[in-house]
């Protein structure tokens, strides 16, 4: 057991690129955690995904033990957070299981938009944030001038921030120095009723689920029973241990302030919800700790294999990856275009884009997506009240009598330069405005009530190319609100594709409706037949494109008897015409599916 | 036909190389009698095993009349170790300023009875694009004096597509060609390989529907002329269709010599490996070529069939052939779809494609090729 006086627990916040990963590499390199020759490559990361993105999806958590100067050992807890607004709730768990925080700056390009959210959600968290200037190797570093952005900007005294080149290793133990110094020791009462956070958790083929916690009062060991107060459900602990860079620890029993993980023969992801209080079954705390949330889906999308064949695949794989993702949902359906898939529930649009990807990716999957939805709720002209978030279920107009949608409360912090474009966005996605403050004299906050599904599209494209990606954004659910909603329909040939319908503003349709068959006029390939694409609104015709016919595709060399090549050609591409999604008479790419869904490139 | 063989022979030297170009050749011309050497004695060695009489033979390239005459004998004096028809078909392919009346007289004692002018344009701003060494008057004199030789049975290539040019550009081309009275033509639209040099220019050809225009008036100016189309690309005055090509598009077999040669003989394809040093060295034995040959699957060879039978006006017997697919009812209402489009036309049970069909022929072979199930 580990006096609380020698644990530290921390989290490390940073801008993509800024270092974290290289960061934690040098830390768990410095005290003895890895050797060197082993580490490939940040080490805490261990997704394919995240390896290539550079960006932490799940978070991690891994111990150190560090020796001091003076010869004391002290107990660190790294634990890592993902970096995005759609994993939101999982960063803010992760930060309460944390005393403190390093605030890693990149010295060449100091305080960056996401930084912010993740710091000022550490700062509501009571954390003590530690900054950590990085990069100094680089020659354009310029260290007192992040210094001065950060104590503006985040509000922190930067005097004493160690300033570091993680990639050399320069300074780097100054970090450590920093941690043992200005973090605080947990201060958790040993003898009280034991109160633990789960901060993540993952699925293991042969264990069950593995819960990370925190725990805050009191102790865990092997063979208690212990209670998960949010879900209610009870499980014996079958072991516990801690979490070493390469693997699990197994130990007796976990204290006050400590971060470790058990294993209860616990079925799925879904029982062990990230946020929920551990408890003892006999001796119970009497309140959780705040802040539990159930992670809800709140986009939705029908998710297809491009080859038809593959649907017990992509079933199987979202299977695997549910079960290592208690957020993701999903439910078989059908469309007439795309044939079997899934309609699936995300997070947010993040979440929606590594689940795709992760498919596509470690499941070797080629998938089409249709546009993304979120959840209305319908009044009927019955009186009935209904929800509806696939366009295939919207009733016809006549039998609704009101629609509602529902809003988010975004908040959004830019460089004051970028105000007037993101007013302008904000606007053009159906915004109201509530208030702006300035942060600092160069540097705004502002809070809008924006439709859900004018930010499931590109909103964070958007906002990304008007403020050079200097903006961070953030939003929590608020309310639902009446809307004049339409379904779209997309019609090739004459024929409605029900893949390609949505929901839309009415005010929306038309500019919606002109890009989208522009879109799917350049995309899809120029067939034997002309072909009329069109927009249309219950039976009304608001946009026309066509597709010319092809004049002229033909291998007029047969020259020599080099038939083989001739047969290559043809063959690949027959093949591609093999990926091709007959709609009637009309063939259509997995490729205009999904350039339908980008409208803004 | 299939008891009778053809020869390729591939001289891979070029005076330039064109910027269009991706067959195989050298414009070092230093080793023309290593190679002629190695020709030769792969011809000799390949007599050996294939004894079925040779009623075609082409030499192709490259620009065969940069061998000298001397040369030539040389390789036809090997080729007499194969069992030719007396009245096979013996073609050479010419490049215009590459031979005179001296060389064609030679060329016609040797026993060459059908020239193919590579004239590709009639307009110098086009030839001097593509790269050629030539002038269109060069073609014009080029084909006075094989006349002069004797030669009565020429083909000449043309290509359109060309950059920013007209329908009006490529008739201008067609009409120049036809006033040089020859027995076969071959219009190419330009199809330019990753490879060379001419694909940066790829978007500054003639747009689609320019080249639709080119083909089908050419097509016109053609049959007025009294040159039957019976492929996709190639015309001809009754009687004088290129028997060695049809050869290609018939599956009938056929040998090549030479770097890049192909062959098919025997149910297998096969290529000699494009690298003149190599083939100096030593060039590949048929028998060891055939070895290392995969004989065609079945699929495969139902393919080729049928890509290969709709290049011809002749078309294909549809019924029969949709006999030999595991699922021919879906081919054959797909095929069937084509006609009352215009792509497709059916006499007496035999399928073919029309110009306009012949246009997209891509684009409806990767279709019927999916309906067959191949």
């Amino acid at each position: 057991m580990t006096n609380q006086d020698h644990i530290r627990n921390f989290s490390i916040i940073a801008h993509i690129d800024h270092g974290k990963s290289t960061l934690a590499d040098r830390l768990l390199e410095l005290t003895g955690a890895v050797e060197k020759r082993e580490m490939t490559a940040q080490v805490l990361d261990d997704m394919e995904l995240e390896r290539e993105r550079g960006i932490t999806i799940k978070s991690r958590a891994v111990r150190l033990s560090y020796t001091d100067p003076s010869g004391e050992t002290y107990e660190l807890n790294l634990i890592d957070t993902p970096g995005h607004v759609d994993f939101n709730y999982e960063v803010s768990r992760s930060l309460s299981a944390c005393e403190g925080a390093l605030l890693v700056v990149d010295a060449t390009q100091g305080i960056q938009a996401q930084t912010l959210a993740n710091a000022y959600l550490a700062v509501d968290q009571d954390l003590e944030i530690v900054p950590v200037i990085n990069k100094i190797d680089l020659a354009a570093a310029n260290v007192e001038k992040v210094k001065d952005e950060i104590e503006t900007v985040v509000g922190v005294d930067a005097s004493m921030a160690p300033a570091i080149s993680a990639k050399t290793g320069e300074n780097v133990p100054a970090v450590l120095d920093a941690i043992v110094r200005f973090i605080p020791p947990p201060k958790g009462d040993p003898d009280a009723p034991a109160k633990a956070l789960i901060f993540d958790a993952v699925y293991d083929a042969y264990r069950g689920v593995i819960v990370y916690f925190r725990i805050f009062d009191g102790s865990l060991k092997v063979g208690d029973t212990v209670r998960l107060m949010a879900c209610g459900t009870t499980y014996e602990i079958l072991e516990l241990g801690h979490m070493e860079p390469f693997g699990l620890a197994p130990c007796k029993e976990l204290f006050a302030g400590e971060v470790g993980y058990f294993t209860a023969s616990i079925k799925t992801l879904s029982d062990a919800r990230v946020g929920d209080t551990i408890t003892l079954e006999n001796r119970p705390t009497d309140a959780p700790l705040s802040g539990f949330r159930a992670a809800l889906p709140v986009v939705f999308s029908g998710v297809y294999p491009a080859d038809g064949a593959r649907y017990p695949d992509l079933r199987d794989a979202l299977e695997k990856l549910r079960l290592n993702d208690a957020a993701l949902s999903f439910e078989a359906e059908t469309s007439a275009a795309l044939g079997f898939g899934f309609r699936c529930g995300f997070l947010g649009l993040l979440h929606m884009e590594i689940v795709l990807e992760r498919l596509e990716r470690e499941f070797s999957l080629n998938l089409i997506t249709t546009a993304p939805s979120v959840i209305y709720e319908l009044k009927l002209t019955n009186g009935e009240t209904i929800h509806v978030d696939n366009p295939a279920d919207y009733p016809s107009a006549d039998r609704i009598a009101e629609a509602y949608e529902p809003v988010v409360k975004a908040s959004i912090i830019t460089p004051a330069e970028y105000v007037g474009g993101i007013m302008d966005l904000c606007q053009d996605r159906r915004g109201v405005f509530k208030d702006m403050k300035y942060l600092s004299a160069d540097r705004a906050e502002l809070h809008y009530l924006l439709p859900l599904n004018e930010i499931v599209y590109d909103f964070f494209d958007a906002l990304k190319s008007r403020t050079r990606g200097y903006a961070s954004f953030d939003y929590e659910r608020a309310d639902y609100q009446k809307s004049d909603l339409v379904k779209l329909d997309i019609l090739l040939n004459g024929e409605s594709v029900d893949a390609l319908s949505f929901i839309v503003h009415s005010e929306k349709a038309y500019p919606r409706a002109r890009r989208i068959v522009e879109k799917l006029k350049e995309n899809i390939p120029r067939q034997l037949f002309e072909i009329p694409v069109q927009a249309a609104i219950g039976g009304r015709v608001i946009a026309r494109e066509t597709v010319r016919a092809l004049r002229k595709d033909v291998l007029a060399k047969c020259y020599g008897g080099d038939i083989t090549r001739k047969k290559k050609l043809l063959e690949k591409q027959k093949e591609g015409k093999k990926k091709m999604r007959s709609l009637g008479t009309v063939e259509v790419s997995p490729e205009a599916f999904m350039a339908v869904l980008k409208l803004d490139e | 036909m299939n008891n009778t063989l053809g020869l390729y022979l591939h001289i891979p030297f070029c005076l330039r190389k064109c910027g269009y170009c991706d067959f195989y050749s050298v414009t070092d011309r230093t080793r023309t009698d290593a190679f002629v050497d190695s020709l030769c004695a792969q011809i000799r060695g390949a007599a050996q095993i294939a004894k079925e009489p040779v009623d075609t033979v082409f030499f192709g390239g490259g620009t065969p009349s940069l061998l000298s005459v001397k040369q030539l004998e040389r390789v036809f004096c090997a080729l007499t170790a194969f069992s030719i028809a007396p009245d096979a078909e013996i073609s050479m392919e010419v490049n215009p300023a590459t031979a005179n009346e001296a060389a064609f007289r030679a060329y016609r004692a040797l026993g060459v009875n059908r020239l193919s002018i590579g004239m590709q344009s009639a307009s110098d701003r086009e030839l001097k694009w593509l790269s050629r060494v030539h002038s269109a008057a060069d073609t014009v004199k080029t084909v006075r004096e094989l006349t002069r030789a004797g030669f009565d049975n020429f083909n000449l290539d043309l290509i359109y597509g060309l950059k920013e040019q007209t329908a009006r550009d490529f008739e201008a081309s067609v009409c120049a060609a036809l006033e040089l009275c020859p027995t076969h033509l071959s219009l190419y639209a330009l199809t330019l390989s990753e490879t060379v040099p001419l694909y940066a220019e790829r978007a500054r050809l003639s747009p689609d529907e320019v080249q639709e225009t080119q083909y089908l008036r050419a097509c016109e100016r053609l049959r007025e002329a009294g040159m039957a189309q019976y492929e996709i690309s190639n015309f001809a005055s009754p009687g004088f269709a290129c028997a060695h090509n049809l050869k290609y598009w018939t599956r009938a077999p056929y040998l090549g010599f030479g770097p890049g040669a192909s062959s098919f003989y025997s149910g297998r394809r096969f290529e000699i490996a494009p690298d003149l040093d190599a083939y100096c060295g030593k060039p590949p034995g048929l028998e060891e070529l055939l070895e290392r040959a995969p004989a065609l699957s079945e699929t495969d060879a139902l393919t080729e069939e049928l890509i290969l039978a709709l290049r011809l006006t002749r078309g294909i017997d549809a019924r029969a052939y949709a006999g030999k697919l595991k699922d021919g009812r879906r081919f054959l209402s797909e095929l069937d779809g084509l006609i009352p489009a215009g792509f497709a036309a059916e006499t007496d049970g035999r399928v073919r494609l029309t110009q306009n069909g012949f246009l997209v022929s891509n684009e409806i072979l990767a279709r019927l090729l999916c309906a067959a199930g191949l």
